[in-house]
């Protein structure tokens, strides 16, 4: 946790350095708010049916995602896991952090932790400021819902984490992951209910994307958030997401382990 | 008229050059068409999705979006393929590379673009023609020659239209020395107008992308037209070569301005 402190520090430090940059990336995710505003208002507009909720809160989901999207979008942090191995890897200078007295994991997820701390406090946040103003968006029902959506946002935190630190792995392997990171991104978009929300798949596929973690970094926190569950499957949501975050992080400790073994014999 | 003939000599002999070196690594192709594929396909199929549930987007069919998607990713591949070196200026002039340039006796645009043919852009055209023939397939539109003579108009001009823009995007270093802010601000203008039809946009948007930065001209008009769309009006659409002209005149005097801008700090 310490650690933890130490690296959110260093990144609250540059703020003051690139203001111009903060005030920039807030302006284009208020782009993309006021694009996916229009589009679900004409959507809502032809058929209110198959939108299924309120227009209210169907365009509160849809802003919401492209604002959570700044910090949850698998490389928009350059602290994220896999990017930060594979340049390490590149460069031959992942020695440096296994020589560290801190497990990788818990290192990477500290600094990973506070670049995405930092940026929902400076970016998401004023995105969301401004969406609830000027664009209509709604706040949660009430204290407990809002209370429950911050704690769903870190889990999926936790697990965007989990699944980006596998893929690094994949880096150890291969030396080059731009490609593979290319198809786990589009993987992401479609399947978490960012871009499309998972109600309006077919029925085949919203059973395929029920038994996968993906849906756990965007439609979860996003459901709670819009008060599209009831208080009493906010439990249930977040128990799920609790699971899929332990799993992950786990099997990411296993395959670390086992990456990390591989090392020490090839540099033995 | 000898000084034109010279100028594109010298063009085909930089790009003659330039091909040899890539032509070591035909892997990158492949790599790049699964990438622009894998790219692009979360965005078509939201709109597939949405176009299934809803019938369509407005008035616009599945068929409809997937021309409007790929006639922007064709008239953009004229850019990324032969003037991607323009968004470059910036690192050139940062790290001096761009001195040599103004030191040779060859206009220093030529060798700027000369310097360049990205062939992965190519991928870029091969998706984007894939997606207008299906999304035609499906309207069950058939283009006449006249139709076809149109859309070669369009694109040529939406790939002067995009080169031109992103070059004065570029151009802004001679100024001031932060151009990639302007240049997201330009990509998540375009993100909109690339996936969606602007009429479902507000009046000001729409504004924005046909009068001012006129990224609508890339897709949207030109579908409008070859797709018989009531959208806008067809002698709104066919000035898009206009445009691209416009474009080009003003992508020029600013060149001139910010390259005597350049010698005379440089000196």
């Amino acid at each position: 946790m310490k650690t933890f402190w130490a690296f959110l520090r260093t990144e609250q430090r540059s703020v003051g350095f690139y203001r111009m940059d903060f005030l920039l990336k807030v302006l284009y995710s208020l782009i993309a708010m006021y694009g996916v505003r229009s589009l679900w208002s004409v959507l809502y507009a032809q058929d209110p049916a198959i939108v299924g909720r309120p227009l209210s809160s169907m365009i509160t989901y849809a802003m919401l995602a492209v604002a959570l999207d700044i910090i949850f979008y698998p490389s928009a942090l350059s602290t994220a896991p896999q990017n930060y191995i594979a340049g390490q890897v590149r460069t031959g200078r992942i020695d440096t952090d296994l020589l560290r007295p801190m497990d990788l994991q818990k290192q990477l997820l500290a600094r990973n932790g506070g670049a995405a701390l930092f940026g929902a406090v400076w970016l998401v946040l004023p995105a969301w400021f401004i969406g609830v103003l000027f664009f209509g968006m709604e706040l949660p029902p009430d204290l407990l819902y809002g209370a429950a959506f911050l704690v769903s946002g870190i889990l999926s935190f936790l697990i965007l984490f989990s699944l980006n630190f596998i893929l690094g792995l994949v880096c150890f392997a291969t030396t080059d992951i731009r490609q593979i990171t290319m198809a786990y991104s589009g993987i992401l978009t479609i399947l978490s209910g960012k871009l499309i929300p998972n109600w309006l798949y077919p029925k085949w596929m919203q059973a395929l994307i029920n038994v996968l973690p993906f849906r756990c970094i965007f439609e979860t926190p996003l459901n709670i958030y819009t008060g599209a569950v009831s208080s009493a499957g906010i439990g249930y949501s977040l128990l799920l997401q609790i699971l899929w975050a332990a799993v992950l992080i786990i099997l990411g400790k296993g395959m670390w382990l086992g990456v990390h073994r591989y090392l020490t014999v090839q540099g033995g | 008229m000898r000084e034109l003939k010279f100028h594109i000599k010298m063009y085909g002999s930089l790009l003659k050059m330039t091909m040899k070196g890539i032509l070591q690594y035909r892997t990158d192709f492949w790599i790049s068409l699964v990438s622009v594929v894998l790219l692009n396909g979360a965005n078509i199929v939201q709109l597939s999705v949405i176009s299934w549930r809803f019938k369509a987007l407005g008035n616009w069919q599945v068929g409809d979006l997937l021309v409007l998607y790929g006639l922007f990713m064709i008239s953009w591949s004229i850019f990324s393929v032969f003037f991607r070196k323009l968004s470059k200026i910036e690192e050139e002039i940062v790290n001096g590379s761009f001195d040599v340039y103004l030191l040779r006796p060859v206009s220093p645009f030529l060798q700027l673009v000369g310097g360049d043919i990205n062939y992965t852009g190519l991928c870029d055209t091969i998706m984007g023609i894939a997606l207008v023939m299906t999304g035609l397939v499906m309207t069950g539109i058939q283009w006449d020659w006249k139709k076809i003579c149109w859309f070669i108009i369009f694109v040529l001009s939406g790939g002067t239209i995009v080169v031109c823009l992103r070059f004065l995007i570029s151009c802004v270093t001679f100024w001031m020395t932060k151009a990639g802010a302007l240049s997201s601000l330009f990509t998540q203008i375009y993100l909109l107008t690339q996936k969606y039809p602007v009429t479902i946009f507000g009046r000001g948007f729409r504004f924005l992308v046909t009068g001012l930065v006129t990224v609508a001209y890339l897709n949207f008009y030109p579908a409008v037209y070859l797709l018989d769309k009531p959208d806008a009006p067809y002698w709104l659409c066919r000035i898009a070569p206009l445009i691209a002209m416009g474009w080009v005149v003003i992508a020029a005097v600013v060149w001139h301005i910010g390259l005597q801008r350049y010698n005379s700090s440089g000196g």
